[in-house]
């Protein structure tokens, strides 16, 4: 590829190549300056003009033009007068082996735009999960970047963005790498119900679909679970950091578990009064069950109105989930229909569960042969907002705190990063950044970063849907990326059927 | 009272600006036969098509260290070649050189004398450079000295630039320019120095023998009428009064007759969006020659040059030459720092402090009043 | 108002002692005479009538006379397979019966276009229509639901009956979670009742809009069930009354014996200690007429567990009286042996965990050799193997059919062609 610029200026951080005239550096691009030992790879952050008239004249100059004097006049050689500075830092130092930069690149020497042969180090990891294809730019360069779902899924991911900028099509995406390996487990709270693919392409489509997905709901498609848990399975500390209690009330739930067991819970819908609980906080508990979670009393039968909870059914759904995940399946739970309290009660449950599960395994030295966990949850902040954390963990935060230790990850999907505590960021060690027009949350990205992003604000904010930077303590350095399309990335993968027989 | 004091101030500058008679066209008359002015001297520049190619050429230097009894300065000549709105790229000659020049002060035959020695920063430049012998000046010469003091050193060392200006113009004529093609140096083609003249015939000669016409155009013209105006001012009235409709020429001005100025000089308006009017130098005898077709043609390749956005009226190419040719102070500190380590590796610091010194308070003096802007 | 009986396993043939047996016998006979005395217009069985698919002849033929019995009072039976009374390759003795004239599977159905259409069977009595797959080892089945075409049985109108061998994945209780099962989404939806098998715990659910019903074990197939029913779980079937839709579905106890349970901590004692204490206990209790069930559990401080005299122990309690006795010391063990420890409570569970260990042991390539599926076909492989040879069948002959059914099992006919 022909050269596209030239280094004039700058210093460390700060490198300033002029482009060459025709050719368009765009924020994000990746180039290349050669020198003896290898190459440096540089990223742009910034676009300036320059110009060899100053400022003034420029203006003036402009004026004559825009009032209609000056008809006929025009820059002599333009290019070589006016042209555009692109500001960049040099990211990665690339020769027998790639490592920190710690010099500058030759001085006036000719930068080019990155190119496959450049990018060779970065290669496919045993467990790779699919993120993309590098991006210079705008422009996709031919070369798949992965993470390795080994390490980066119990190192925890975090994925920032705000709507619309393609973050349920990169989760779709990982989850088709992660199924396909079946050695996983992803717990995936589908809070849209866009990942099964009930009407259109979706994870369904994968040709290990099969054996290694499982999806639950209240609405089930032929094949699938119907999305139903036993009231018996909800345990006190499950509605921890999910449904506030004061107390008194938190006091009043241990008591009725200690009476009634399994039947605590139904025991506060049904009202049975219970030595020093006083009728109020009975009152309070019932009003909360019923909005928080849609469970009733009517006419002497339990219901509830989302259909999930049940006096009966549904009591091995939380161990089937956690055995499914303990053999690396991916688990989709569509809680679209579902308030926000019953979705993280089940994520809670099921967490809980193999958090608890997990670290047994690792009490008794087996933890090495099981298989890692990861919990996908959407709009992190319901469980890992200050706010939410301020009176104490839940296990979403112990999970990002400890989870590590046990092999248990979490992935976080947030629109507002600003909101998540210093010290559960710093424990998501893989960051993917998509578009985000909110400068207070692209500075709480950027400064939880695992590389320096301190001069990418401008790169970030001009993230155009399905490009995103990826940095992680995995990759060299901070990637960017362009996010296929799901729709477009999927070949639909349904695997020939067996001639079956049927003899009755 | 300022105000009355300018009211008055104002008022007889307004009367000794009297526009009412425009006068004629004021040289030194030994030197010149001058042309009254006239309406019909006046010729709007025709756009022609043309292959014709312009190639523009000027110089820069800027001291490094000087003192009262040397100067070295970093010189600089630069060229370029327009053919309409394309550049050209030249074939063989740099486009550009550099060289230090070294002026000393030496006492030969009773008189300070002021001997520049030249010396080219490459390989390459040594053939394209003015013989150093040609460049030593009495300091008593009349052409270098200012009223009736010794000549001032630092002009002195200009001259090796001016020099270089006319041999680096040769080459370009040689090397780079055919037939009808026009080579515009910045400045008239007056020659004032001793030595110069010769420099200017060499390359006026080559300029003959390759077809080329010679020329230069003046940024600044002190030209006045016999009425005490200045003459392109009287001009620019001339023309407006009679509506002569721009770019224009008007020539003849004057036409010189002595050997230190072979030229034929013109006035030229060279776009209708600036008012601007410089004095354009015609190589005399190739004057004589041009018919109305080859005038028109250089006329007019040369207001087509002189369309730039950022300064209508005034040739690119001599834009871009000065930008080229410019030696920049911001440059001059690595080439210091080199020169002043040498002197000092010879032991020889002290020595040249003690001369340098002389004359640096005017440095001093603008450190203390500098202002810095971040 | 119509009616129907709805038993499932059965299990006739399971035990090794002839005792236990007889008391399945006994209440499958049982149940039986219910359906006589309240004129059931039909039975349904949803699989494993049968323990095995060529079970003892003689208790084949008890239960023929029983069967034949409430045939000739009109009352026809209908039947799935269950996975125990199932075979890939050879007949089954449900498929022998059938052509005998007293069952009808209800299992009629072809394979159109890579879709399965089952076919409804009519009882012409009551005009109910049933139709069902049976049970089989769960790939297998799992298949035809997946290829069911259900939207043609929902468009049928008339009281409907599904039959299934199988747990329902929304229905399994909690220690079943690991075990096989079928979402309900599988199952053609506007049925008005769904007749389960497989289960050996009474469920009966009405919740997502299925109404499914398991009568659990008529008596038991196992010590584990023998230890529910000792612990109070109720064996029986259920009798349904049904005009347009299930009126009443009536759960009918079968008891056919008393029980009496003990169970025994051996935890930090040595083997002289337990031996004397189990003595003791089984001096005390109270067992004549009675299935007396023995549990021994933990880590003895000394001695071995071969130092206990359970054939002592268990003649003391027959000549006491006691119908029957099952020990079980499974997770028994001795401080000084530690031999392969394995979580499980009955052999079933204990196999599995067996095999779950070795096979992830073994380097294999083959998917169906490895997990789960391999631990459930090396189970069903197992299952082949351990049926004894029936005394009228002989030994060759035995020995070809084992063959042929674990060639079948493990899918490489191909190999032997």
């Amino acid at each position: 590829m022909s050269l596209c610029g030239q280094i004039v200026a700058g210093e460390v951080g700060s490198i300033l190549i002029r482009e060459k005239s025709g050719e368009k550096i765009e924020l994000g691009d990746l180039l290349v300056a050669e020198d003896k030992e290898g190459y440096l790879i540089l990223q742009v952050y910034d676009l300036l003009y320059g110009s060899q008239l100053s400022r003034l004249s420029r203006e003036q100059l402009s004026g004559l033009k825009l009032e209609g004097i000056g008809v006929g006049l025009e820059f002599f050689e333009p290019q070589l007068r006016n042209y555009v500075i692109a500001q960049g830092k040099a990211v990665l130092k690339v020769s027998d082996k790639t490592q920190s930069p710690k010099v500058l690149p030759d001085f006036f020497g000719t930068v080019r735009h990155v190119e496959k042969k450049d990018l060779q180090f970065l290669s496919t990891p045993k467990n790779p999960i699919y993120l993309g294809d590098v991006r210079s730019g705008s422009k996709v360069v031919d070369v798949p970047v992965y993470l390795d779902a080994a390490e980066a899924l119990t190192h925890h991911i975090l994925i920032a963005s705000t709507t619309g900028r393609g973050k349920s099509n990169l989760v779709k995406v990982m989850l088709w790498s992660v199924l396909g390996q079946g050695k996983f487990g992803m717990l995936v709270l589908d809070a849209h119900d866009e990942y099964y693919g009930r009407s259109g392409k979706g994870l369904k489509d994968h040709a290990k679909a099969k054996g290694n997905l499982v999806y639950y709901s209240v609405n089930p498609v032929p094949g699938t679970n119907t999305l139903s848990i036993s009231l018996g399975s909800i345990l006190p500390q499950h509605l921890e950091g999910i449904i506030s209690l004061t107390e008194a009330q938190e006091q009043a739930v241990r008591s009725y578990h200690s009476k009634h067991g399994e039947k605590w819970l139904e025991s506060i819908v049904r009202g049975v009064p219970m030595d020093g609980v006083k009728d109020v906080t009975l009152t309070v508990l019932r009003r909360i069950v019923r909005t928080k979670l849609s469970i009733d009393l009517e006419e002497d039968e339990i219901v509830c109105k989302n259909r999930v909870f049940s006096p009966t059914s549904g009591k091995s759904t939380i161990r089937s989930i956690v055995n499914d995940l303990e053999g690396g399946k991916v688990v989709v739970i569509d809680t679209s229909k579902i308030g926000d309290e019953a979705e993280l009660l089940i994520g809670s449950m099921v967490a809980n569960d193999v958090f608890a599960k997990y670290q047994a395994y690792k009490a008794d030295g087996t933890l090495s042969d099981k298989l890692p966990v990861s919990i996908v949850i959407e709009e992190a902040p319901r469980v890992l907002g200050s706010d939410k954390l301020a009176f104490g963990d839940n296990i979403y935060s112990k999970i990002a705190k400890e989870g590590r230790k046990f092999k248990v990850g979490l992935q976080a999907v947030t629109q507002l990063t600003s909101v998540i505590p210093r010290d559960i960021l710093t424990n998501m060690n893989t960051k993917i950044i998509l578009g985000n027009e909110m400068a207070t949350e692209r500075r709480a990205i950027i400064d939880s970063a695992a590389q320096d992003l301190s001069q990418d604000d401008r790169t970030i904010a001009s993230l155009d849907k399905g490009e995103a930077i990826v940095t992680s303590i995995f990759t060299r350095f901070a990637v960017p990326i362009q996010i296929p399309l799901f729709e477009d990335f999927v070949k639909v993968q349904k695997a020939q059927p067996d001639k079956i027989q049927y003899s009755g | 009272m300022l105000g009355d004091v300018v009211k008055k101030l104002v008022g007889d500058l307004d009367g000794k600006i009297g526009e009412g008679d425009l006068g004629d066209p004021f040289l030194s008359s030994h030197n010149y036969r001058t042309y009254p002015l006239r309406v019909e001297h006046f010729n709007t520049i025709k756009a022609v098509e043309s292959l014709q190619k312009l190639a523009f050429v000027d110089g820069g230097n800027q001291p490094l260290v000087e003192a009262p009894n040397f100067s070295v300065q970093l010189n600089r000549i630069y060229f370029n070649v327009y053919a309409g709105r394309k550049r050209v790229n030249p074939s063989s000659l740099p486009q550009r050189i550099e060289f230090f020049s070294l002026t000393s002060a030496k006492f030969r035959k009773s008189q300070i004398y002021f001997d520049t020695t030249l010396y080219p920063l490459t390989k390459e430049f040594e053939g394209l450079v003015p013989n150093s012998a040609d460049l030593s000046f009495n300091s008593t010469d009349r052409r270098i000295t200012v009223g009736s003091s010794r000549a001032d050193i630092t002009r002195v060392a200009t001259i090796a630039r001016r020099f270089a200006e006319w041999e680096f113009s040769r080459h370009v004529v040689t090397d780079e320019m055919s037939d009808r093609d026009v080579l515009v140096m910045d400045g008239t083609l007056r020659t004032a120095f001793t030595n110069e003249s010769k420099y200017a015939r060499m390359a006026y000669a080559a300029a003959r023998e390759r077809g080329v016409i010679y020329t230069g155009l003046s940024k600044s013209s002190r030209l006045f009428t016999t009425t005490g105006l200045s003459l392109a001012g009287a001009l620019r009235k001339l023309a407006e009064d009679n509506k002569v409709t721009p770019p224009w020429i008007y020539f003849p001005i004057a036409e010189s007759l002595s050997p230190e100025h072979e030229a034929a000089i013109f006035m030229v308006r060279l776009n209708d969006q600036s008012q601007r009017v410089f004095r354009y130098d015609v190589h005399a005898e190739q004057a004589k020659h041009l018919d109305l077709s080859a005038m028109d043609q250089l006329f007019s390749q040369l207001a087509a040059n002189a369309s730039d956005l950022s300064f209508p009226g005034y040739p690119y190419g001599l834009i871009d030459a000065d930008d080229n040719a410019r030696v920049r102070y911001e440059e001059l500190e690595t080439y210091r720092v080199t020169l002043l380590s040498e002197i000092s590796k010879l032991g020889s610091s002290s020595k040249f402090l003690r001369h340098m010194q002389s004359i640096d308070t005017h440095g001093v003096l603008n450190l203390l009043r500098e202002t810095s802007y971040t | 108002m119509p009616s129907f009986a709805h038993l499932s396993d059965v299990h006739i043939g399971a035990f090794r002692q002839p005792s236990l047996q007889k008391l399945v016998l006994d209440a499958f006979n049982t149940a039986l005479d219910v359906c006589l005395q309240r004129k059931v217009d039909f039975v349904v069985v949803s699989g494993d009538l049968f323990d095995s698919n060529i079970p003892d002849m003689g208790l084949v033929n008890s239960a023929v006379k029983k069967i034949r019995e409430v045939r000739e009072n009109g009352i026809p039976f209908y039947i799935i397979y269950g996975s125990h009374d199932f075979s890939p390759t050879q007949t089954s003795i449900v498929d022998i019966l059938e052509s005998a004239g007293l069952f009808v599977k209800a299992t009629k159905g072809t394979m159109e276009d890579g879709r399965l259409e089952l076919e409804f069977t009519l009882d012409k009595q009551t005009g109910a229509k049933l139709c069902g797959i049976s049970g089989r080892r769960l790939g297998i089945e799992r298949e035809y639901y997946e290829v069911l075409n259900r939207e043609s049985l929902e468009k049928e109108q008339g009281f409907k009956i599904f039959l299934l061998h199988g747990a329902l994945t929304e229905y399994k209780p909690k220690h079943l979670a690991q075990a096989d099962s079928l979402p309900l989404s599988l199952l053609p939806r506007g049925f008005a009742y769904y007749a389960g098998g497989h289960l050996h715990e009474r469920l009966e659910e009405g919740e997502h809009g299925y109404r499914v019903a398991y009568p659990g074990a008529l008596f038991g197939a196992d010590y584990s069930d023998l230890e529910r029913s000792a612990k109070g779980l109720e064996r029986g079937f259920f009798v349904v009354n049904f005009t347009k839709g299930v009126e009443k579905a009536e759960f009918v106890p079968v008891t056919v014996c008393r029980y009496e349970m003990k169970e025994y901590e051996a935890e930090g004692k040595n083997s002289t200690k337990v031996q004397n204490d189990l003595l003791e206990l089984v001096r005390n209790v109270e067992t004549k007429g009675k299935v007396f069930l023995l549990k021994v559990t933990g880590e003895m401080s000394g001695g071995k567990t071969s130092d206990i005299d359970f054939q002592q122990l268990k003649r003391t309690l027959k000549d006491a009286g006691a119908m029957e006795v099952l020990l079980n010391y499974q997770q028994l063990t001795s401080k000084e042996y530690t031999a392969v420890r394995v979580a499980g409570e009955d052999i079933k569970d204990i196999e599995d965990a067996l095999l779950k260990e070795n096979i992830g042991a073994v380097r294999v390539s083959n998917p169906k050799l490895k997990g789960q599926a391999g631990v459930d076909l090396s189970r069903d492989v197992l299952r082949i193997w351990k049926q004894a040879r029936p005394d009228n069948e002989a030994k060759t002959t035995y020995d070809q059919r084992v063959t042929s059914e674990t060639i079948d099992t493990l899918g490489i006919g191909e190999y032997f062609e």
